[in-house]
């Protein structure tokens, strides 16, 4: 058995941005963004990972807006208890590892140990809570509204529901439905897939659903998430980034692409590529941003408004050991928590951009 | 020689075999739609794949029994899709990790035989892709260009996305799929190259396949193909009769139609050729409204239409794929109209359809105007009917007498049948209702669950201040979950076309007096939480 470490990263907070940003042509590498739109000049600071201050206190369910998560949390890698699963590199293979993670109603994580073929339940503070046998070839973690968990596996084409004892029902997604990437459930418990071309699906819920191939008629154009904002694409225009709002109900045929739908970035000029997040009623979004940097790739995470202006960005390290997973989650409005593998083990990261405490 | 080095021999073999293979040319439509084909290739995993017939005790293939897409990653795996299949059907197993050692017990495909036999090269190594490969910078990369790194991994590139996120092909972790998540910070410490044998700098459709159909422009018309030699391999049975396996590959043919009439169509073949023609009304292996083996007289109503000529496989699994001609003639109704009503139309609006508790029941039909089958569960005790999206009752009401349009989740208001609609206004919410847990005014004495704790169950509150639905007379109840496991039996589909058959065992009940008492029951529910607030 390996304890639980909790680690606390300096190279975000030392390292990264000055180094990351250098050659970055629509960063300032004073520490702030420079926009060039003409709408807004004052700069905004980085946002390095906050330091809880402690460990996250026990909170009653629903509070979980409130938990502080710690900078890191540890997990080696392993089987047993306290362990998360991992198969390493190797000539011509790919590496397995956990591949999403899902945040509880009470602020606790579970993640997707898809080698061990089980979810594993935290704490907020990190501390091991237990795990929960689940099928193989786990893609992605959602927590319903019934605070059960809804598992995707890709591989399996399923969606398994689970509770703290186990499996509960299983759902079969229709397999015409081939380029599904994540999963949301919204208040009513019906599954929503999202697809490569941040296209959403629904496949109903248990008492009334769509005989096949009707599914294919719940499309709908944008990305649902969990925080219950407007579905919201993300696309690249001419070299710029912009966010397309689609009308309730518009699919991609139908939605006439009207200018009031269409949010363009600021600071995106050298982007190569976007990706949504999460969608806040408020309007905000939180986006995943590649800008190149000669031949690498940097990364940020930025909060921007119902305008497109941003309100913070965190710049993220080095990319994890690569094998396709899901990286991150949403703890709450302007948390991001990060699966972050390395050699010796899991760290799941967390960023505060700015939410209101 | 035990199973390792079997494999071992076999897989080097491939690569002294695959050298005159180099001067050979690819084009970058072939390598892409080699890569498509095993990455959406639909496949059964059997009991006997889980374990493999004559694996080690210690194998366990990391698969469900069920239905999936694109072959498992096989550790040192590199094969053709025939050769795959025979080896699912022949109780192979289903992949293998390095931890398994190179088994000679099992089928699929690692990373460098996925991108080996997209290329057609023979089997390659990540160590030895170099050397029948060039290096080339991100900004050229194009369709059918690899990322690699030596001893670790190779991509398969396809496209940039719409939000800039590269589109690759693999085979990592479970299968060989696509991936489209990951961003380029994914495959940042990797190296694009370019197969030296490669051609062109875009990628075409080739003909006869989906996304390039043969157009057929006049009648009669005749044409000579062959399926052996097709690369659309999407369709495996068509909706019109299950039962006959067409997993082999398929030539597809569009045509426009501009007036009601009978397509008439024949394929002919040789001998150990079996080639079979269906219409397809949409490329999806359910909308497939008619096949037969050689004759097929088909009334058509204006629109778009696709025939496929496929290959029929025996239950033994051996395909006759080969030559053969089709010809296709049009008899038109002269004087009807488009859209008219033919009398062997199904599928019109609210009339029974096929779902997964009854598929010998219609398609609904788009030409008809009917988009969406609606089913009450999933065992042939329910109710299913043909419906569309609408915005008011008056969309459903003349073609369903006494329908509605209601929400049934998710941004869609669809119309339903009566049964669903036996609605009154409420405009006082009845005190006794408000003032304790007295049943809805004028129900049935049967007390009404609080459904709070399932508001799956729930049609969208926002129609139900100014809307009561009545509860049924039955008492409703709440299906387990566990009621909802069974079996799923899946048809073969192809890419992005096929279908999924979910047999539920022990299900049987009936979902319309659960629907209605739910609607019902979110009345009381609301109406009771609204005064403790």
């Amino acid at each position: 058995m390996h304890p639980i470490r909790l680690l606390h990263a300096l190279f975000f907070c030392c390292v990264a941005p000055a180094v990351l940003l250098a050659g970055c042509d629509s960063l300032d590498t004073t520490g702030g963004l420079s926009h060039q739109g003409g709408l807004q000049t004052a700069a905004l600071p980085l946002v390095a990972p906050v330091p809880a201050g402690g460990p996250a206190t026990t909170v009653e369910p629903e509070d979980h807006l409130q938990v502080v998560y710690p900078v890191e949390i540890f997990l080696p890698w392993g089987d047993g208890h306290g362990e998360i699963g991992w198969l390493p590199p190797a000539q011509e293979r790919a590496a397995m590892a956990p591949a999403s993670l899902a945040v509880d109603r009470d602020g606790s994580l579970w993640i997707v140990d898809q080698v061990n073929s089980r979810l594993v339940h935290l704490d907020p503070a990190g501390g091991w809570l237990g795990t929960v046998d689940c099928p193989p070839g786990g893609a992605d973690l959602a927590l319903g509204s019934d605070g059960r968990l809804y598992l995707l596996s890709l591989a399996n084409h399923r969606v398994t529901v689970l509770d703290g004892g186990g499996v509960v029902d299983t759902l079969h997604i229709p397999l015409e439905l081939v380029h599904i990437s994540g999963l949301v459930v919204n208040e009513r418990h019906h599954v929503l897939l999202i697809d490569a071309y941040q296209q959403t699906y629904d496949l109903g819920g248990p008492s009334i659903r769509m005989g096949w191939p009707s599914h294919l008629r719940t499309r709908r154009e944008g990305i649902v998430t969990a925080s219950g904002g407007p579905r919201v694409k993300a696309v690249l225009s001419q070299g710029v980034a912009e966010l397309l709002y689609p009308e309730p109900g518009g699919d991609r045929e139908a939605k006439p692409d009207p200018p009031a739908d269409r949010v363009v970035l600021e600071d995106t000029d050298s982007v190569a590529s976007i990706v949504v997040l999460d969608s806040e009623p408020t309007g905000e979004v939180v986006l995943l941003l590649e800008f190149f940097q000669g031949e690498r790739v940097v990364r940020t995470l930025r909060r921007v408004d119902e305008v497109g202006q941003p309100l913070a960005e965190v710049v993220l390290g080095p990319p994890p050991i690569a094998f396709p997973f899901r990286e991150f989650a949403v703890a709450a409005p302007g948390v991001i928590l990060q699966l972050f593998p390395q050699a010796d083990g899991l760290t799941i990261r967390s960023y505060d951009l700015g939410r209101v405490r | 020689m035990n199973q390792r080095t079997t494999r071992l021999t076999v897989a080097l073999l491939f690569t002294v075999v695959a050298l005159p293979l180099q001067a050979q040319t690819v084009s970058r439509s072939t390598v892409m739609t080699r890569a498509q084909t095993y990455t959406y290739h639909p496949w059964h995993c059997s009991a006997q794949n889980l374990t493999g017939t004559s694996c080690p005790s210690g194998y366990r293939s990391v698969y469900l029994v069920g239905d999936h897409l694109g072959p498992p990653y096989d550790w040192g795996g590199y094969m053709s899709i025939d050769t795959y299949d025979k080896g699912i059907r022949d109780g192979y197993g289903a992949g293998s990790y390095s931890s398994d050692g190179i088994l000679a017990c099992t089928v699929g495909l690692d990373c460098s035989g996925f991108v080996s036999s997209s290329w057609n090269t023979g089997h390659y190594t990540t160590s030895s892709i170099p050397t029948i490969s060039q290096t080339i910078t991100r900004t050229d990369l194009l369709a059918g260009d690899v990322l690699n790194i030596a001893g670790y991994h190779v991509i398969l590139y396809s496209h940039e996305q719409e939000n800039g996120l590269p589109f690759l092909y693999e085979s990592a972790g479970y299968n060989v799929h696509a991936t489209y998540n990951e961003g380029w910070a994914y495959v940042d410490e990797f190296t694009p190259r370019r197969y030296n044998n490669i051609t062109g700098t875009t990628v075409g459709d080739l003909l006869g396949t989906a996304a390039n159909p043969i157009e057929i422009t006049s009648f009669p018309y005749t044409h000579n193909g062959d399926t052996s030699t097709s690369l659309s391999d999407m369709f495996d049975y068509c909706a019109d009769d299950w039962t006959k396996r067409e997993t082999g590959p398929e030539v597809i043919y569009r045509v426009e139609i501009d007036t009601p009439g009978d397509l008439v169509l024949a394929v002919r073949d040789g001998s150990g050729v079996d080639i079979d023609v269906h219409v397809y009304e949409r490329l999806n292996e359910v909308d497939c409204i008619g096949r037969e083996h050689e004759d097929l007289v088909q009334p058509v109503d204006c629109g778009e239409y696709f025939i496929v000529a496929d290959t029929w496989v025996n239950d033994s699994g051996t395909e006759y794929p080969g030559a053969y001609t089709l010809t296709v003639s049009f008899t038109p109704d002269t004087g009807t109209p488009c859209g008219a009503p033919r009398p062997d139309y199904l599928g019109r609006l609210g009339t029974p359809c096929a779902f997964e508790g009854d598929e010998t029941l219609p398609f609904c039909n788009p030409n008809l105007g009917t988009t969406v089958c609606l089913a009450t569960g999933d065992t042939a005790t329910d109710q299913s009917w043909c419906s569309v999206e609408c915005e008011t009752d008056a969309d459903c009401i003349g073609a369903m007498p006494g329908g509605c349009c209601l929400d049934i989740g998710y941004e869609s208001n669809y119309c339903l049948i009566e049964e669903f609609c036996s609605t009154s206004v409420d405009p006082e919410p009845d005190p006794a209702v408000e003032g304790d847990d007295a049943p809805d005014a004028g129900s049935d004495p049967e007390p009404i669950p609080d459904l709070s704790g399932d508001p799956d169950l729930l049609p969208d509150p926002d129609l139900l201040p100014d809307t009561v639905v009545q509860p049924d007379q039955q008492t409703p109840d709440i299906p387990s979950p566990d009621g909802q496991e069974g079996e799923m039996v899946t048809r073969n589909e192809g890419c992005g076309c096929g279908m999924v058959i979910d047999r539920r065992q022990g299900g049987g009940r009936s979902m319309l007096p659960l629907l209605l008492g739910a609607m019902g029951g979110l009345w009381l529910v609301r109406r009771r939480r609204g005064r403790e607030c």
